[in-house]
């Protein structure tokens, strides 16, 4: 799936997506489209992924936002944080919840999902052991 | 299967044909060490520009 239709598919399945980005559109006096839809969540920066995966070998990562990378890239098709993580065969989840009922360290975190043959992605349930 | 608006996996194949896909993910990596990093104040202070 190509990068646009992928962000096309997201703006159709994410109904959470929706209250994240603000609708700028407005129109020209021509009736052109002057202003697309920007993402306004926070994301990943790359040092911090990296430090994370090859300083401190973690096994993946996830996050609550729709995305990887912030919103403001996102909004032009820019990947590029997913795609490293992806691409250096980890593997991640988003929309993640209630992180803030969970200690900084010390649970254990069961991510679940069924394994469809040669899906490329699927709900999971994920839930902390708390210590 | 792969996108929708609840919590989800992304295995490498979500980006790269090729990669592993979800059914590849092995169990070993799907019990782990959590570690949380709280960025939320942060993320409140941001200015966001367009």
């Amino acid at each position: 799936m190509g990068k646009r239709s992928r962000t096309n598919s997201r703006r159709r399945f994410y109904g959470d997506a929706d209250r994240l980005v603000e609708t700028l559109a407005g129109r020209g006096k021509n009736g052109e489209q002057r202003c697309q839809r920007h993402g306004h969540y926070p994301g990943w920066s790359l040092p911090a992924l990296k430090f994370l995966y090859e300083d401190r070998k973690i096994t993946a990562s996830g996050h609550e936002t729709t995305d990887t990378d912030p919103g403001i890239v996102t909004t032009k098709d820019d990947y590029s944080l997913e795609t490293y993580i992806l691409s250096t065969n980890h593997y991640q989840i988003e929309l993640l919840t209630n992180l803030d009922q969970a200690p900084e360290s010390g649970a254990l975190v069961v991510v679940s999902f069924p394994k469809p043959k040669g899906g490329f992605g699927f709900p999971a349930r994920v839930f902390a052991i708390l210590p | 299967m792969s996108d929708n608006g609840e919590p989800h996996v992304d295995p490498p194949a979500h980006f790269i044909k090729g990669l592993r896909t979800v059914d590849q993910i092995d169990l070993k990596e799907m019990i782990l060490p959590l570690v949380v990093i709280d960025v939320h104040s942060e993320a409140e202070r941001t200015r966001i520009t367009l």
